[in-house]
């Protein structure tokens, strides 16, 4: 990870803030700390998976519930699901 | 560690209550913002902390020393208005630094030009109004007092500018030193902020941790501010 320093000039940030962040990702076990060197992410195919599914998650669930909003029904939900998803596999041929 | 300790602080001018009952506290290692509107008492406040004016109520204690000559050498004032010579030059301007402050930090204040795109050899009066701003903020900044008190250093810059010197802000930010920065453009300021006081007709009308009153209230700070100023 880049230093405190760096990120709290590249973002604009505190750098107590940034440090608060720092501590967090670590109790969250996505990073580990070592005196005097840095900050490094961790390794570990584990983890990486259930960041994963959780940010999927959490992504899903936002789409869903913007959808319902609008008042869609689940089977109108997956035709635009399925429409976007074509027409993303179009563009990619195209291109 | 309390950097700054202010203890019902009153200021009158002949008959006008500017300030009252004004406590606040900075610690080590923070940057404070002190906002409010026009006319709140913030430069008056800020003119009491660098011992240019007294206070006519209250007790100011700045590394616990009461303001006198000795605490001039701890803080480092940028006025909000212009207080640089215009026949001078940069460079005559960083060398009346050296020879009248101390703590003066050379090699930070020619990184800080530098970031900021200045020259020696560009005379004051020549610059916008925006340089003579990034100018002075960077011979306070580099000045290795224990209080850095801003007064408005965003006023009359354009936003690219803005940015710019919020970074140098951020760069020259040193753990072992604090900052009180007023600002009416609490959307620009609100990320570097760890604290924040709300000056109201020279009183505090809310204070707190920046981040505990943005969970609490669920609001920006900027939200915050348009609450409490509301008419």
């Amino acid at each position: 990870m880049p230093s405190v320093r760096e990120m709290s000039e590249n973002f604009k940030v505190n750098p107590n803030t940034i440090q608060r962040v720092f501590l967090e990702l670590e109790r969250e076990g996505i990073t580990y700390s070592q005196r005097g060197i840095g900050t490094f992410v961790c390794e570990g195919k584990e983890l990486l998976e259930s960041l994963r599914t959780k940010q999927a998650k959490k992504y899903t669930t936002k789409f869903v519930n913007e959808m319902k909003d609008l008042g869609m029904e689940k089977d109108e939900l997956m035709d635009y699901l399925k429409l976007v998803l074509e027409e993303h596999e179009n563009e990619t041929i195209r291109s | 560690m309390k950097l700054l300790e202010v203890e019902s602080v009153g200021k009158k001018y002949f008959k006008k209550q500017v300030l009252s009952g004004v406590d606040l506290v900075i610690e080590q290692g923070k940057i404070v913002g002190l906002l409010g509107p026009n006319g709140s008492g913030k430069t008056t406040f800020l003119k009491i902390l660098a011992g240019l004016i007294r206070p006519t109520a209250g007790r100011v204690e700045i590394c616990q020393n009461e303001i006198s000559y000795k605490t001039k050498e701890l803080v480092a004032y940028l006025p909000d208005s212009d207080f640089l010579y215009s026949w001078m030059t940069i460079k005559e301007a960083k060398a009346v630094y050296i020879r009248f402050y101390g703590d003066f930090n050379i090699q930070r204040f020619d990184e800080l030009l530098d970031f900021m795109k200045l020259t020696g050899d560009m005379k004051v009066n020549s610059l916008s109004k925006g340089m003579k701003e990034k100018l002075a903020l960077s011979l306070t900044l580099a000045r290795d007092a224990k209080l850095i008190i801003l007064d408005e250093p965003l006023n009359g810059v354009d936003p690219v500018a803005r940015e710019q010197i919020l970074v140098a802000i951020l760069k020259a930010f040193r753990l072992e030193s604090s900052m009180l920065i007023t600002s009416h453009l609490i959307n620009e300021v609100e990320s570097i902020l760890d604290e924040v006081y709300f000056l109201k007709e020279g009183q505090v009308e809310l204070y707190g941790n920046a981040e505990d009153l943005r969970t609490e209230k669920k609001m920006t700070l900027d939200e915050i501010y348009r609450e409490v100023f509301a008419c």
